[in-house]
């Protein structure tokens, strides 16, 4: 993939390798299954994602914390798991075109699609980074690939920091 | 003399008026120009004044991001979280 761009009518675009896509619509899936699965109460789900990904909202008070969270996490799940489809859905609705080095996946982001791609990029970050022990006092989940999940980790990064910049391009801001 | 359940209304409504903050906290994880990014599109703050609240949650660890009613500062952090930012409600200091 190269950085996301802006076309000439503000349209945001950027070209994904088949390959791309495959990993990505992958990892959107599995977000969408493990929010499911929290929304259902199954016990099985690594204790440091739910922390990061639903956080206490009173620093010194678990009670009125798990309150909150009561509260408030159907509504969050159903909102990640909104923002997880419309990343699906665009590659759904993405152009094809063929290069010398094979077809590339043309997705074209509006503003609504821009913020349903920044929530499930930024999910899939927090997921992923906890998993390498970034940000937690966990540690690094065992026997997992850690460097290839380091690099998807740096991977989507790279393409949540581009797509930022196109927004600000079409905003008028200048990084 | 009021019963116990008064007495705690009382408190309850006495306590009404003291303002919350959303405090948002750095994270390893984010990247800068997201949280700027949240600050400006959710808060509708100025490029400017997210910027530096943005270098504020870096440099310090946290800023304060709003103040107001505890019920609508919880209703800024469950935003916060939406986003994936770390934030917390506090309460303001008299």
């Amino acid at each position: 993939m190269r950085a996301f761009g802006v076309a000439s009518g503000g349209e945001i675009l950027a070209e994904f390798e088949s390959q791309e896509v495959m990993m990505f619509t992958d990892l959107v899936q599995q977000i969408i299954a493990l929010l499911v699965r929290v929304k259902e109460g199954e016990a099985d789900i690594d204790g440091a994602v739910l922390s990061r990904l639903f956080p206490d909202a009173y620093a010194d008070d678990i009670e009125a914390s798990d309150e909150f969270r009561r509260f408030t996490i159907d509504d969050l799940i159903d909102r990640k798991i909104e923002n997880a489809q419309g990343v699906l859905e665009s590659f759904d609705k993405a152009g094809v075109r063929a290069t010398a080095e094979g077809d590339v996946t043309l997705v074209r982001l509006d503003r609504e699609f821009s913020m349903y791609w920044l929530g499930t990029l930024t999910d899939l970050r927090l997921v992923l980074a906890t998993n390498l022990g970034i940000g937690t006092e966990a540690p690094a989940v065992e026997g997992a690939d850690n460097e290839y999940v380091q690099s998807l980790y740096e991977w989507f990064g790279f393409t949540q920091g581009s797509l930022i910049e196109a927004l600000e391009e079409v905003e008028g801001i200048s990084g | 003399m009021p019963q116990v359940d008064e007495l705690q209304d009382l408190d309850e409504q006495l306590t009404l008026g003291e303002p919350w903050n959303t405090v948002v906290w750095d994270d390893p994880i984010n990247l800068m120009t997201y949280v700027a990014w949240v600050f400006r599109s959710y808060f509708g703050f100025s490029q400017a004044r997210a910027e530096e609240l943005m270098l504020q949650v870096h440099n310090n660890g946290r800023a304060t991001v709003a103040t107001g009613t505890r019920e609508e500062m919880e209703r800024h952090v469950a935003a916060m979280h939406h986003y994936g930012l770390l934030a917390s409600l506090t309460r303001s200091e008299r």
